[in-house]
């Protein structure tokens, strides 16, 4: 790709970031998006982080760093399901490390180079204590001849509750039992795509109002073509031709995230 | 630099406050006299010569003045603009009561000003700072002069008064760099030391200063090896622009450089422990210490500092700001909670955000409830 090619890609991506960003705060599920006006430049610069300890070619890669985004949850429709019952989760932050290949064409390989989004909760027990949840999603790239390759599956684009965040000073973890959890398998996300999958787990009243909004609407369903077709797609090719099959099945009912 | 003071008190407390000013920093010449009936104001100052201007809020109480400072300065402005006048900067001074009678109630008339202080809690107990910043503004408003007459065709550009080499511009916001739009024209001389002055030094955004900073590389302003860190590791980071010599400032992107080229990691994803640690590495600086966070608990991935008590907090922790809609390109301010809990914040005019409204409530009832 020239280099007037990819300054132009990562102007796009930039552009959706900012629009991104402006659409949380237009929809005042955000207050301060600055995080997002910081990662639309990095990008838009070139650049583009450095991933220790992971090999990539970074003469084709762009890249951005989302420093936290902060989520306050309102209290009436707090979520459901907590434990204790009498906690209560207040914030949720977000960040992201998202480091991508430039791509020819549509169908080419894997979009991204890494990817690492920490989504952590934090809340208050009943005398007031500090609580925190985390959860983990990473992009996680094996080599076959690896000799350390570990037993547990490791899709490579998984989810992982807990991971290094659940680590609390002065091992107080109370009677919390913390093991390795499995990788769950899912869609590639970028820092769009997972703060919209928070939105969509955690704050369902804001994602709506948001979904029905224009702006956020046409910058994920961009998003998602751009990253979940070539994926999906190269799920589906292991079966013979689909072309003119007849489908019922709803794809929002699989993937309720799917504009 | 030559200061005209306007006060139609022209008693002792008028002649301390002079006396005081001039005392404090080398060069300040303040002359001070009773406001004169308004055209013949307009004549003198279009007679004589100054490099600032100080009017007390109210002239017209015991002078033959029929107006007030910001008519005066409304003048002053707009005959500058036409290019009648020279364009130095002006600045008002009254007492706490008749500030908030007024001046806090109106806010139309803040423009004119590029800075306000209290009589006695600034101009006297705080001379040092108020002579200093004085000298920084009467110098500010030259050097914008100078930068806009050497510029050609068409006028300055915004850009041209930043010191910033071309390579180093394009790390800015183009929102930023386009402020004036693309073509500015002749912008008169307040118009741009405002813009700099409110929007560039007095937010962060594109600069910080030394407490974000700080709070930033997650060490003590304290330290002691701390000033020989901004002042000489980060010497080519300091800002150069009009209004330097009393406001110090570093460009962000250029810190970010440097760590990024020395670190390898993005600051704002490490703890203060873990950037200290990279830092003192990178600057081969010892003596420096860990900021530890104001309230125990509090994380420490530091971004600002709280608007109240000039601690460093991630935003996390902190609760927005009432006031001005920041510029993309600017940061948001934030206050830590105990800050927000404070009556005394309230009392120097700084409030949560509107839609901190329900985390407030929160707030205050589990401090009530514990």
């Amino acid at each position: 790709m020239s280099k007037a090619s990819k300054k132009k890609y990562r102007g796009e991506v930039s552009d959706l970031i900012r629009k991104f960003g402006e659409a949380l705060k237009a929809k005042k599920v955000l207050h301060d998006n600055k995080v997002f006006e910081d990662a639309a430049k990095q990008c838009q610069d070139g650049l583009c982080p450095v991933i220790a300890g992971i090999k990539i070619d970074y003469s084709n890669s762009w890249g951005y760093e989302l420093r936290n985004v902060i989520l306050n949850i309102p209290q009436k429709d707090k979520a459901k399901g907590i434990f204790p019952t009498d906690a209560t989760v207040n914030t949720i932050t977000f960040s992201a490390k998202v480091v991508g290949n430039y791509l020819n064409g549509e169908y080419a390989e894997d979009p991204f180079a890494h990817i690492e989004l920490n989504i952590i909760a934090l809340g208050k027990s009943k005398n007031g204590d500090d609580m925190r949840a985390c959860w983990h999603f990473d992009r996680h790239l094996q080599s076959k001849k690896d000799k350390n390759k570990p037993i547990d599956s490791h899709p490579i684009y998984h989810f992982q509750f807990a991971g290094k965040n659940l680590v609390l000073p002065n091992n107080n973890y109370g009677e919390h039992l913390v093991l390795d959890t499995p990788r769950i398998m899912h869609l590639p996300l970028d820092a769009m795509l997972g703060l919209d999958f928070v939105l969509s787990n955690f704050l369902g009243e804001q994602r709506n109002v948001l979904s029905a909004y224009k702006p956020y609407a046409d910058c994920l369903k961009e998003v998602q073509k751009h990253f979940w077709r070539p994926y999906i797609h190269s799920i589906a090719k292991k079966w013979d031709s689909y072309a003119n099959a007849n489908y019922n099945w709803d794809v929002n009912e699989i993937c309720p995230q799917i504009f | 630099m030559r200061y005209l003071y306007l006060d139609d008190e022209q008693g002792r407390e008028t002649r301390t406050i002079v006396e005081l000013l001039e005392s404090e920093v080398e060069g300040l010449v303040i002359i001070t006299d009773a406001p004169k009936s308004f055209g013949d104001e307009i004549k003198r100052l279009k007679r004589e010569e100054y490099d600032g201007l100080m009017f007390d809020l109210r002239l017209d109480v015991k002078s033959e003045a029929e107006y007030r400072a910001f008519t005066l300065a409304q003048e002053i402005r707009t005959r500058a603009t036409e290019g009648t006048m020279r364009d130095i900067p002006i600045v008002v001074c009254s007492t706490d009561t008749k500030l908030k009678k007024s001046y806090n109630k109106d806010a139309t008339g803040h423009d004119l000003f590029d800075r306000k202080y209290l009589k006695n809690e600034e101009l006297v107990e705080k001379s040092d700072k108020v002579a200093l910043e004085l000298m920084a503004l009467a110098k500010g408003y030259k050097e914008i002069s100078k930068i806009k007459s050497k510029a050609r065709g068409a006028g300055p550009q915004l850009k041209q008064f930043f010191g910033l080499k071309d390579d180093e511009l394009a790390y800015l916001d183009i929102r930023l760099i386009e402020h004036f739009g693309k073509v500015e024209g002749r912008l008169p001389v307040h118009e741009y030391a405002r813009f700099i002055l409110n929007e560039m030094i007095f937010t962060s955004g594109p600069l910080v200063d030394a407490s974000i900073l700080a709070a930033r590389l997650g060490v003590n302003k304290d330290s002691d090896d701390f000033q020989k860190l901004i002042n000489d590791k980060l010497k080519s980071s300091i800002y150069k622009g009009p209004f330097n010599t009393y406001w110090k400032r570093w460009w962000w992107h250029s810190i970010e450089n440097w760590w990024n080229k020395k670190v390898k990691e993005n600051l704002a994803f490490m703890t203060a422990t873990e950037r200290l640690e990279a830092l003192k590495k990178a600057s081969k600086l010892e003596n420096l210490t860990l900021q530890e966070p104001r309230n125990d608990g509090d994380s420490t991935y530091y971004w600002t500092i709280c608007e109240f008590y000039k601690t460093p907090i991630d935003p996390v922790d902190g609760y927005l700001v009432q006031g001005k809609e920041p510029f993309a390109w600017q940061d948001s301010k934030y206050l830590s909670y105990d800050a927000v809990l404070s009556p005394e914040s309230k009392a120097s005019n700084i409030f949560p955000h509107q839609i901190e409204q329900e985390r407030v409530k929160e707030l205050f009832k589990m401090n009530s409830d514990t």
